[in-house]
């Protein structure tokens, strides 16, 4: 099988399911990490990803499709998602991006579903257009709670706040409106302020 | 290039004062350490610091600890070309201290004077000392738990903890169970005489860490009678993986090639020797600043003086030279750094 990335959560090999290309991601066990506590987390995200992404599907959410898991090796089975991840583009494509993200966020936040990891990189930008396809469900949870929400976006603005600097303003503006386009508009403004509320309970974020 | 300059870094964050001098830069850039001397604030058994009695303590060494680190590295102060300063973060009056040596060598000896962020002063002097060229930085201490990369001549933050520093984690667990602060010693020596791992909460999210619900988990755990070592390596275990995770995240996330790991918990051996197996796994570099210079130093101040200075940067004026005690590292223009 052929490697396609070793990423910090799990190696991810081409495979294919009934024909269909598809991807195999293994959570691997991490040496440094007590054995009991490992094996935990690594069942405990594979389960997790794998109901999420479902969820998420059926929220009308642009996910790959599951088609096999297997917790007790920790590997699942999922639809090849064509394309480069997000956080490669830049200019007006990643503020164009940023409004799939949002909208997609919207959608999820709108089903009870915090992703646990919104980043640029966790979305997957299709080669001829076309809606951004959320990916890494494995930190994901159930929750309606606003403050669970606001964490996942202010994940998205440290992320544009560090990664792609340049494109913040813009893409953070395209993000958020396209997040209250699927959330409505108060209940946006509301998180929104959640979100400065935990970056204002930041380390030295503000004058003692 | 014109000869390496001398500077006096004066560090009073915390509990420690310290003062040390610096010369640099050399041949390829290279800075040493003269001197760097330090006396610590001792806080009774089971409590923290408490800033107004650590600022005591430091102004009643600071004169000791100033003329010993001139002596030491055989530089009268007149001889400095510059004097930094930790203006911040850190206690108000802990600050102020190191503050007013600051503006008084400089004043006194018509030296230019620099304020300098800590936390600046930590990944200064880390790279100098590693080599590091151009680093995912993880700073760990009791001020700051933060990933880090350098983006147009800024330090971004690329990932923190939610709420406690990893230090402060250590330090209030430790104090709960009556230890000394910093308490991330002892901790670690009652950790390796346990080999369970008692089930904690684990919380990251993306690149961040939260460590709140941990902390409040460990200490009810180690209420149980005998169960101190089990819940001391449970904390590290969990708090410490948690921070590998994180870090391997953030590498992944910058594509960065070496982790530079600096400040007061670097020196927790099974913390770098986390680090060190998820490097391998990617394929980077690690580095760690030694032991010795990874606590609160003057040398780490002096170090970002030293940087600041020979770029070209003016000294502040001494009515301007005061403290920050909120000053967050990612609002720092590091423009010496290219």
């Amino acid at each position: 099988m052929r490697l396609l990335s070793r990423g910090a959560e799990g190696d991810v090999y081409e495979s294919a399911w009934d024909g269909r290309p598809a991807i195999l991601k293994v959570r691997r066990p991490k040496e440094y990490r007590d054995a009991a506590l490992d094996a935990r987390i690594r069942k405990q995200r594979t389960a997790r990803e794998a109901r999420m992404i479902q969820r998420a599907k059926s929220a009308g959410v642009p996910a790959p499709i599951v088609y096999f898991v297997d917790v007790g090796r920790s590997s699942i089975v999922m639809q090849l998602m064509p394309g480069r991840p997000a956080s490669l583009f830049s200019g007006s494509r990643l503020v164009e991006l940023s409004g799939q993200m949002g909208r997609a966020a919207g959608m999820l936040h709108a089903a009870g579903i915090m992703h646990g990891d919104l980043t640029t990189a966790n979305f997957v930008a299709p080669p001829g257009g076309g809606p951004a396809c959320a990916i890494d469900f494995g930190l994901s949870a159930s929750t309606g709670k606003p403050e669970d929400h606001a964490v996942d976006l202010r994940l998205f603005r440290e992320v544009l706040g560090s990664a792609h600097v340049e494109e913040m303003g813009g893409a953070w503006d395209k993000f958020m409106s396209e997040y209250a386009s699927a959330v409505g508009g108060r209940r946006a403004g509301r998180i929104a302020g959640l979100v400065s509320a935990i970056e204002a309970r930041g380390r030295y974020a503000s004058v003692v | 290039m014109s000869r390496p300059l001398l500077c006096l870094g004066v560090e009073s964050t915390a509990h420690t004062f310290s003062c040390a001098v610096l010369e640099g830069p050399g041949r390829g850039g290279r800075i040493r350490v003269l001197s760097d001397v330090r006396r610590a604030y001792r806080p009774p058994d089971g409590a923290g610091i408490h800033p107004r009695e650590a600022a005591r303590h430091h102004a009643a060494r600071s004169g000791e600890v100033l003329s010993e680190c001139l002596s030491a590295a055989g530089v009268p102060a007149p001889g400095l070309d510059a004097v930094a300063y930790s203006a911040g973060p850190g206690l108000g009056p802990c600050l102020r201290v190191g503050a007013v040596v600051a503006r008084a060598v400089s004043s006194m000896h018509s030296v230019p004077v620099y304020p300098v962020n800590h936390a600046v002063g930590h990944i200064d002097l880390g790279m100098a000392l590693t080599g590091a060229r151009d680093p995912l930085v993880l700073l760990v201490s009791g001020g700051h738990t933060m990933l880090l990369a350098l983006v147009g001549g800024r330090w971004r933050v690329f990932g923190e903890t939610l709420d406690i520093t990893l230090g402060q984690l250590l330090d209030q667990f430790g104090r709960s169970l009556g230890f000394a602060s910093p308490c991330g010693g002892r901790i670690e020596e009652m950790a390796s005489r346990s080999s369970r791992c008692i089930p904690l909460p684990y919380s990251v999210r993306g690149n961040d860490v939260s460590f709140s619900g941990l902390l409040s988990a460990a200490k009810a755990a180690a209420a149980a009678p005998g169960a101190a070592d089990d819940a001391c390596r449970s904390l590290q275990e969990t708090a410490f993986a948690m921070v590998a995770e994180a870090s391997e995240r953030a590498l992944s996330f910058t594509g960065r090639g070496e982790l530079l790991v600096a400040g007061g918990v670097a020196a927790n051996a099974r913390l770098s020797g986390m680090l060190r197996s998820a490097c391998r796994r990617h394929r980077r570099a690690f580095l760690a600043v030694p032991p010795e210079y990874s606590g609160d130093c003057g040398s780490q101040i002096a170090c970002t003086g030293i940087l600041e200075a020979s770029a070209g940067k003016a000294g502040a004026e001494v009515r301007d030279a005061f403290v920050r005690q909120s000053w967050r590292l990612d609002g720092v223009d590091v423009g010496y750094r290219g």
